[in-house]
């Protein structure tokens, strides 16, 4: 079945198709293996995604050169195909995960991040940048899904609840334990702290 | 108090004497205070999960895209290069030419209409010996393979009947602990050798 999103062909004026594939790809290689990488918090298997996604965009390439949508597109796919990978993985390998997440087990907790102001005080932008994307890569995937696709995807907890087909209220959970998650991960590499009660 | 009393006594009787006190009035204002006390905590929470949501996303959107690999280039187009010199009987329904998908549908349509009509026939009553033996000599050779897989069930079904049952039993159990242990040996390499890396 062809699950593929529709591609809108109406090009605006000013905007100039790429001439060849190579060129096409080039233009969006970063930003589809951004997308799998944050999702799927693995850059192997983000290349895989990455490579899946431009050989569905070839299949649709006379379409999508003259796209103005062509970048939603292949977010689109790269998201889809994403989130499709970690659940049959899930499935396949849940056995051998860690059953319960000792991070959700419930309770009040008293939750330490750095100040907005002070977070990274001191610290070069490049390697705060590095520390980010390796907090992100360290959340566990059903904390980290639901914040990318709110944060990065700007979806909101309804559209999250359906794509990854839990409920709203866990959708809501899990953002919010893994901002929190996040913030201690930073936290632990970052300047002064300050405590928020949760 | 009794001097005399034992430990257990002395437990019941404090026991007694404090379950028997009558609730305390609260004093003025209480209820005011604890309900302040309340929404100044639901505040300073809402407030704090903001903060976090605000300071979260300001970081994340503040990340510039990251380098796709060197190799994803060449891994793509080798992948499209070789999907373009792989038969089209290899690949999916889509992928097929028009003609050989309209002529597949010609043919599973007169296939299954064909089933339906036979379906009917022998449902109807309709004499089917001279069809079967038409058939019987048309396909002598799958009716011979026929044969010998009825042989070699029967074969194995005597077999088997064959084994004491203890004997049966305890190799099955056998069998079922070694794939379980398989299983759980797996399972434990993966979460010591795999997760923690």
């Amino acid at each position: 079945m062809n699950e593929d999103p529709p591609v809108h062909t109406i090009t605006p004026e000013g905007v100039t198709a790429p001439p060849d594939f190579t060129t096409f790809m080039r233009n969006y290689q970063d930003m589809v293996y951004s997308t799998a990488v944050r999702l799927i918090g693995n850059e192997t298997q983000a290349e895989d995604i990455a490579q899946e996604v431009f050989i569905k965009a070839h299949e649709h390439f006379d379409n999508l050169r003259t796209s103005p949508s062509a970048g939603g597109w292949l977010k689109t796919v790269a998201t889809n195909l994403s989130i499709n990978h970690i659940q049959r993985y899930k499935k396949r390998w849940s056995f051998f995960s860690d059953l319960v997440h000792k991070d959700d087990e419930g309770g009040e907790k008293e939750v330490e991040f750095a100040a907005p102001d002070t977070f990274f005080a001191g610290v070069d932008s490049s390697e705060r940048r590095e520390w980010v994307e390796r907090a992100l890569e360290k959340l566990p995937d059903h904390q980290r899904i639901p914040l990318v696709l709110y944060h990065f995807e700007d979806m909101p907890y309804e559209d999250i609840a359906k794509k990854t087909r839990v409920s709203l209220s866990k959708v809501k959970t899990d953002i919010l334990r893994g901002r929190e998650a996040l913030a201690k991960i930073l936290g632990r590499s970052g300047a002064s702290h300050e405590s928020f009660a949760n | 108090m009794n001097e005399k009393m034992t430990p257990e006594e002395l437990e019941k009787f404090i026991h007694r004497e404090l379950r028997g006190l009558p609730p305390r009035k609260a004093p003025a204002g209480f209820e005011t205070r604890l309900q302040a006390a309340v929404e100044a905590r639901l505040a300073l929470r809402t407030q704090s999960s903001e903060q976090l949501e605000q300071l979260v996303h300001r970081e994340l959107r503040s990340l510039p895209l990251r380098k796709a690999p060197l190799s994803l280039e060449s891994r793509v187009l080798a992948a499209i290069e070789h999907q373009a010199t792989v038969a089209w009987y290899h690949k999916s329904w889509a992928y097929w030419p028009g003609a050989v998908k309209a002529a597949f549908l010609g043919v599973a349509t007169g296939v299954s209409g064909a089933a339906i009509a036979a379906f009917y026939l022998i449902t109807q009553g309709a004499d089917t010996s001279a069809l079967t033996a038409a058939a019987g000599e048309r396909f002598a050779g799958a009716a011979a393979l026929c044969h010998v897989f009825r042989w070699m069930t029967s074969y194995v079904g005597e077999t088997i009947a064959s084994i004491p049952p203890l004997w049966l039993y305890g190799g099955l159990a056998f069998v079922a602990a070694l794939y379980a242990t398989f299983f759980g040996l797996g399972a434990a390499a993966y979460r010591t050798l795999y997760r923690n890396n």
